[in-house]
């Protein structure tokens, strides 16, 4: 009967650690997955680093976590006894893992920053060399510009010429005119003179006849001579 | 009286070594806030608020269990909150950085679409 109980406690004890071994090992298939699935992630990140130093500090940080975790879990499952955890170090394990993956998504970021510095690096390269073939065609539409409003300028110069030179033309032909007039002018002008001069000798020849006709026409009175030889002789 | 004087010396060792280890978790706690506080500020509290909030929850976890005399479990906490400043760090600088090349790429777009134009004689 004695040895009957003592087998039943035995058996007891044994169901007892058996269903707190269970219910604990609920538990842990969520966080040793959760380390797994960090575990890949860390290794599949280690690939992709492409020599950051920075992402490669991150990355052994995670490293470093998933190492600790893993010893947590090691010593909490030796203390606790049953390999199972206590739910502090579980805790532990899980902040473990959760600095894990917040150090590799730290280095997945660096490992970005620097894809898109390069970037960044490449598109302002690329602008300076648009922006440099831009300034050409501006320059060379700014040139262009110029040349046309000097070419408006020209257009306008060329129009007033020839307007000068129209009235230019006119001005000849009164020029002309005028000098065929001024031509007359001094013609008539000498024949007037030649004309007053033939005045002049007409007059003077008229004054002589005039003088002349006057001594001819005076023997009807005597003249002094006559009264001399007319008188007796004594 | 030997075995009581050495018992005595033991646990006033630990009582030291404990003040020593909350005073050096105090301290690492302090300079956690500090750095959190201006991270607040930079381009993180803009673009990584979501982990700048965790990082202040981890920080008044740290805190807590400080209290308690939970000195392993507060040291994890701090530490994954330097952890979690550093990725919003990261992270906002990723960010603004993805944003600043968007915005060069768009002007580069423009340009290139301009130049495009003068090349066609549509811009002379």
């Amino acid at each position: 009967m004695k040895l009957i109980s003592k087998w039943v406690c035995l058996l007891l004890i044994t169901l007892c650690c058996g269903s707190a071994s269970i219910a604990f090992a609920a538990d842990k298939p969520k966080v040793l997955s959760q380390l797994e699935t960090v575990r890949s992630a860390v290794e599949a990140a280690a690939g992709k680093i492409e020599g950051n130093k920075e992402a490669a500090a991150d990355l052994e940080r995670a490293k470093t976590a998933l190492k600790n975790a893993d010893e947590s879990f090691k010593s909490g499952k030796s203390m606790f006894g049953f390999g199972d955890i206590s739910p502090e170090t579980e805790k532990e394990i899980k902040l473990s893992v959760d600095m894990a993956e917040l150090a590799t998504a730290t280095a997945l970021s660096r490992v970005e920053f620097a894809r898109e510095t390069a970037e960044l690096a490449a598109i302002e390269k690329q602008f300076a060399a648009v922006k440099a073939k831009l300034k050409l065609f501006e320059d060379r539409k700014a040139e262009l510009e110029k040349l046309r409003l000097e070419a408006v300028a020209c257009q306008k110069t060329v129009n007033e010429y020839e307007v000068i030179k129209a009235e230019k033309a006119i001005l000849a032909t009164q020029v002309d005119q005028l000098s065929a007039e001024k031509g007359k002018a001094d013609k008539l002008k000498i024949e007037q003179l030649e004309l007053t001069h033939k005045l002049d000798e007409m007059k003077a020849e008229n004054a002589r006849l005039s003088a002349l006709l006057e001594k001819q026409q005076a023997p009807t009175a005597p003249t002094a001579d006559d009264s001399k030889k007319k008188a007796p002789k004594k | 009286m030997l075995r009581v004087a050495v018992l005595t010396g033991t646990a006033l060792m630990m009582i030291a070594l404990a003040a020593t280890v909350q005073a050096a978790s105090e301290a690492q706690l302090a300079q956690i806030e500090q750095r959190a506080a201006k991270a607040a500020k930079t381009a993180a509290g803009e673009y990584a608020k979501d982990l700048l909030d965790a990082a202040m929850a981890s920080i008044a976890e740290a805190k807590i269990n400080i209290a308690a005399g939970k000195e392993k479990l507060a040291a994890r906490q701090l530490e994954l909150a330097e952890i979690q400043l550093s990725a919003a760090d990261a992270k906002a600088a990723e960010k603004e950085l993805l944003e600043k090349v968007a915005i060069r790429r768009s002007e580069l777009k423009k340009l290139e679409a301009r130049l495009e134009r003068f090349r066609q004689g549509e811009e002379n």
